[in-house]
């Protein structure tokens, strides 16, 4: 044979990256997680400097500082379809979102905060053997994001506050897939992407004493989008092939969408508050997935991949309940629709509409401790789901629980 | 402190939440897949790379179908194995670097796995997957086949059984029948050098186009013996042979101007071939006339059997011109029966090998080295190409290809009359192979029917690689489907392991 095979074209990296779980994490405050993921309207502490940064105003008091984290088990199932001869399904470590508040008491009228926070993210791994089918779409991928958020807040008179903070944003991505070569010995080939980038948005919010038992907040936190220059892109495969796959750099451009809060909280007695809730996210700005290649050959080629996910209402509603002057109990409920479109699957974001329940609670330790804990839940619907482009077909259902714990400070 | 034990202990309850989707129970519809027996040659067999070997059996298409039916009720399924994975009775291809750094096929180096292989296991039998590689559907119902059969000797219980015979030693409830694509395969593999036999003729070479009498006759004993017990199955097409990368993966015109071992020629080649050329003009076959082209592909030079013979006249006309007699009876012996391929013509897999390259046989019976380079000055042999239609001065010459696809086509017949006739299912793979040129995609991965790099055919361009076996097991199980009712999974094609690179 003299001839040169143009090895597998276009087969490799045609479609690509990133996160889960629509990949936001609603995950910024204890008290907000336990009640439905809900806090636009409710100032109770200052992880408002994530939820609206114009209660901030109103939670502060001195100095305070606030820590909380969570520890995320979530697994997705996916089942071949129409009748199912082969199933995947996620391994992923347990992801630890985390929040670290300050907050300083100016004067009557100001307060001023620095936020640290993980606002989207997500493992999947779908692992790397031949149990797993999806894996030459994608194995593994690790989407990570810390904002750090300077913010002020002020209060405009007895009802009304304002805030805004200024967002600082880093993002990295790791993604691992399968490439269908193999060596002698029968090892599978496996691309690897790795990227940072930097990038900043803002976060502003008002918040409103209404009446005696009504609050009202709105805030915004702006589309941060992250445009990865100078990845990695490293490929394994057979010696043979080597030269069709370089080591080179690649760049691509993930959007964090937008995010507007409007929520209404309302007292029932001196027990019970409630709370109502909507958010709008846009993911109408995830259009598409392109990665570009400095070094390209006949079979790494620049990739695009339609996403065109679209603009999402959540819907949120919390419970607050002072139980004694120590003890708070709250629950919530949200419905979190999926952004992916029928038709648009992708096993990186293995999504689907969910329903989740939350609980927690608060101890009062001293007046300068709290402790607390959150519970979450979600089972999403069972989704069929397929991607015409990549010639997959299935069904899919994600059931993740959350613990979170927290503590503030207050000196 | 001891809350942090219970938040602990409350993490790993959290850690063992799952998702409550489970898989929906596959149904057998109208089929009953109870006990299972796969008929067929060596796709049946799970040959590939150019031979039997262990592994290649062990991911056989009928084992895939095997396993998903088992979701529906499917019983055991027992195969002939062979004891090792070197191939047998020669040695499997695998891909190798060459001299020049490209890849391509050679020779596995190991050790053949002779010992225990040629063994009779009819004992151990019955086998569910009775694929004998080479066997043709004319050969199924002859006695004493096994003899001339390696594959059959193992598997039948003395020389005389036939294999129809075999295959039903224990009925079963369910049959894949995939015979008849060595009823054409064999001619065209051949560079179509043998014939096409009629009537009743049962040649014992293999290079021959079966008699469709004689195809229809045996195809129909062995369904009806099949469906006596009352079982039921699938009947599997013939696909054109043609399309497959045997066929297509040595291009018509590989002469390169570029080269530089071919492109200063060119100019000599096409001054030596003008006197011959006029030649051609003058006995009114312009079209056999042979230049190379000064940019860019030329094309093969082909011996083309069915073209009129002009060797005759042709060396009259040169000694006429004036050429010394020894050279213009040359001339006339190695140009009376050539052209220049089309690309309506076919080159083999093996010519790859050959092409541009002394012909040691001319040139020991005496013909000048310049004038034996294979596909350049001296004829490509009529073994390495499968030709197409070809208009030949006033004459329309039909070629080996036409032949071919004739057979497959009347074959395609018989096969699709006997699956309506038994009320079975008719797998249409002749179809799905043509679809497959476009390409096909499998969660994520993109399969199509290029040489080694397409992913779905092994190394000796006509068997599958194991995905390529387990795309074939989806198409039969969405027949299988469709035709019964059922809801027989399908394969997970990505399972299974592809063709291995240096």
């Amino acid at each position: 044979m003299k001839r040169k095979l143009s090895i597998i074209t276009s087969l490799l990296l045609s479609s690509s990256v990133v996160f889960a779980g629509g990949f936001q994490v609603n995950m910024q405050g204890v008290r907000q997680v336990a009640m439905g993921g809900s806090s636009t309207a409710l100032a109770y502490d200052i992880a408002s400097i994530f939820y609206n940064p114009g209660a901030l105003a109103k939670t502060a008091k001195g100095t305070q500082v606030y820590l909380s984290a969570n520890g995320i088990f979530a697994k997705t199932t996916f089942v071949s379809t129409p009748t199912a001869g082969y199933t995947s399904q996620t391994d992923n470590p347990m992801s630890t979102p985390f929040n670290l508040y300050l907050s300083h008491k100016l004067n009557d009228k100001i307060a001023l905060g620095f936020g640290v926070y993980t606002p989207f993210g997500s493992t999947v791994n779908w692992g790397n053997t031949n149990a797993n089918s999806l894996r030459y779409l994608i194995e593994k991928i690790e989407l990570r994001n810390i904002n750090f958020q300077p913010t002020i807040s002020y209060q405009v008179n007895d009802k009304v506050s304002i805030g805004a903070g200024l967002v600082y944003a880093t993002g990295s991505v790791v993604l691992e897939k399968g490439i269908p070569l193999f060596d002698p010995n029968g090892k599978e080939g496996v691309g690897r992407l790795e990227g940072k980038a930097n990038s900043i948005g803002f976060n502003m919010g008002v918040h409103a004493q209404l009446n005696d038992r009504l609050t009202l907040g709105v805030s915004y936190r702006s589309q941060v989008r992250f445009d990865i220059t100078s990845g990695d892109a490293t490929f394994t495969v057979p010696s043979s092939l080597a030269a069709n796959f370089p080591t080179t750099t690649f760049s691509a451009s993930l959007p964090m969408p937008q995010v507007a809060s409007l929520g209404l909280g309302y007292k029932v007695n001196n027990k019970l508050t409630l709370q109502g809730e909507m958010n709008f996210v846009g993911w109408e700005s995830y259009k598409s997935l392109d990665f570009t290649y400095a070094k390209t050959t006949t079979t790494l080629m620049n990739s695009t991949s339609a996403r065109n996910w679209e603009n999402v209402f959540i819907f949120r509603l919390g419970a607050h309940y002072q139980y004694n002057d120590r003890l708070e109990l709250m629950a919530g409920i949200a419905r979190d629709p999926s952004p992916v479109k029928d038709g648009y699957f992708s096993p990186e974001t293995p999504d689907a509409n969910r329903f989740l329940t939350t609980a927690g609670l608060v101890y009062k330790v001293s007046d300068k401790i709290n402790l607390m804990a959150s519970y979450y839940y979600t089972q999403t619907d069972q989704r069929e789901v397929y991607n015409n482009a990549d010639a997959v077909k299935g069904k899919i259902q994600t059931a993740a629980v959350a613990g979170g714990i927290g503590v503030s400070y207050k000196f | 402190m001891k809350h942090i034990y219970l938040l602990g202990a409350s993490l790993l309850v959290l850690a063992s939440c799952k998702p409550n989707l489970e898989p929906t129970k596959p149904t057998s519809g109208d089929a009953n897949f109870t006990s299972y027996v796969a008929i067929g040659n060596s796709l049946t067999a799970g040959y590939a790379d150019g031979t039997l070997y262990r592994s290649g059996q062990i991911n056989s298409y009928p084992n895939m179908l095997a396993e998903m039916f088992a979701f529906a009720g499917g019983g055991d399924f027992k195969q002939p194995l062979l004891p090792g994975d070197a191939g047998w009775p020669s040695l499997k291809y695998v891909l190798g670097v060459s001299s020049t750094g490209s890849l391509g096929p050679t020779t596995y180096s190991g050790t053949m796995d002779t010992a225990g292989s040629g063994t009779n296991v009819y004992a151990a039998g019955p086998y569910n997957n009775v694929g004998i590689p080479g066997i043709r559907c004319i050969d199924y119902i002859m006695p004493g086949y096994a003899t001339a059969n390696p594959y059959a000797a193992r598997l039948v219980n003395s020389p005389m059984q036939t294999a129809l015979a075999m295959a039903t030693s224990k009925p079963a409830t369910f049959y894949t029948v995939w015979l008849g694509a060595n009823d054409v395969l064999g001619y065209a593999t051949g560079g179509g050098v043998g014939t096409v036999n009629t009537g009743v003729t049962y040649p014992t070479a293999t290079n021959n186009i079966s008699s469709t009498t004689l195809f229809g006759f045996c195809y129909d004993s062995v369904v009806n013996n099949l469906a006596r017990t009352g079982a039921k199955g699938a009947l599997i097409n013939i696909p054109d042979v043609t399309s497959i990368p045997y066929f297509t993966t040595v291009p018509y015109n590989p002469l390169n101007a570029a080269d530089p071992n071919f492109g200063p020629q060119i100019a000599t080649l096409n001054a030596q071939f003008a006197q011959l050329n006029q030649v051609f003009t003058a006995l009114g076959k312009p079209e056999r006339k042979i230049i190379f082209n000064t940019t860019g592909l030329s094309p093969l030079l082909i011996k083309d059997k069915n073209l009129t013979d002009l060797s005759a006249q042709m060396t009259t006309v040169l000694t006429a011109a004036g050429l010394p007699a020894a050279q213009a009876t040359l001339y006339g012996q190695l140009y009376g029966q050539c052209r220049q391929a089309t690309a309506a013509d076919l080159m083999v897999l093996p010519s790859s090998s050959v092409i541009a390259k002394p012909n040691a046989t001319a040139i020991a019976a005496g013909v000048p080295q310049q004038l034996a380079i294979n596909g350049v000055t001296y004829p490509l042999e009529d073994r390495f190409v499968l030709t197409g239609d070809f208009k030949d001065g006033t004459s329309n010459v039909s070629g080996e290809i036409a032949l071919a696809k004739t057979a497959t086509a009347a074959f395609n017949a018989i096969i699709a009359a006997k699956a309506q006739a038994k009320g079975w299912a008719l797998v249409d793979m002749n179809k799905f192979f043509a679809s497959l040129q476009a390409g096909m995609k499998f969660n994520g991965v993109t399969f199509g029917v290029s040489f080694v790099s397409g992913g779905l055919f092994s190394l000796d361009g006509v068997h599958g690689t194991q995905r390529g076996y387990a795309v074939v097991a989806n198409e039969i199980i969405r027949a299988i489907n469709l035709h019964y009712g059922s809801t027989i999974p399908v394969v997970d094609v990505n399972k299974y392991p592809g063709i291995k690179f240096p």
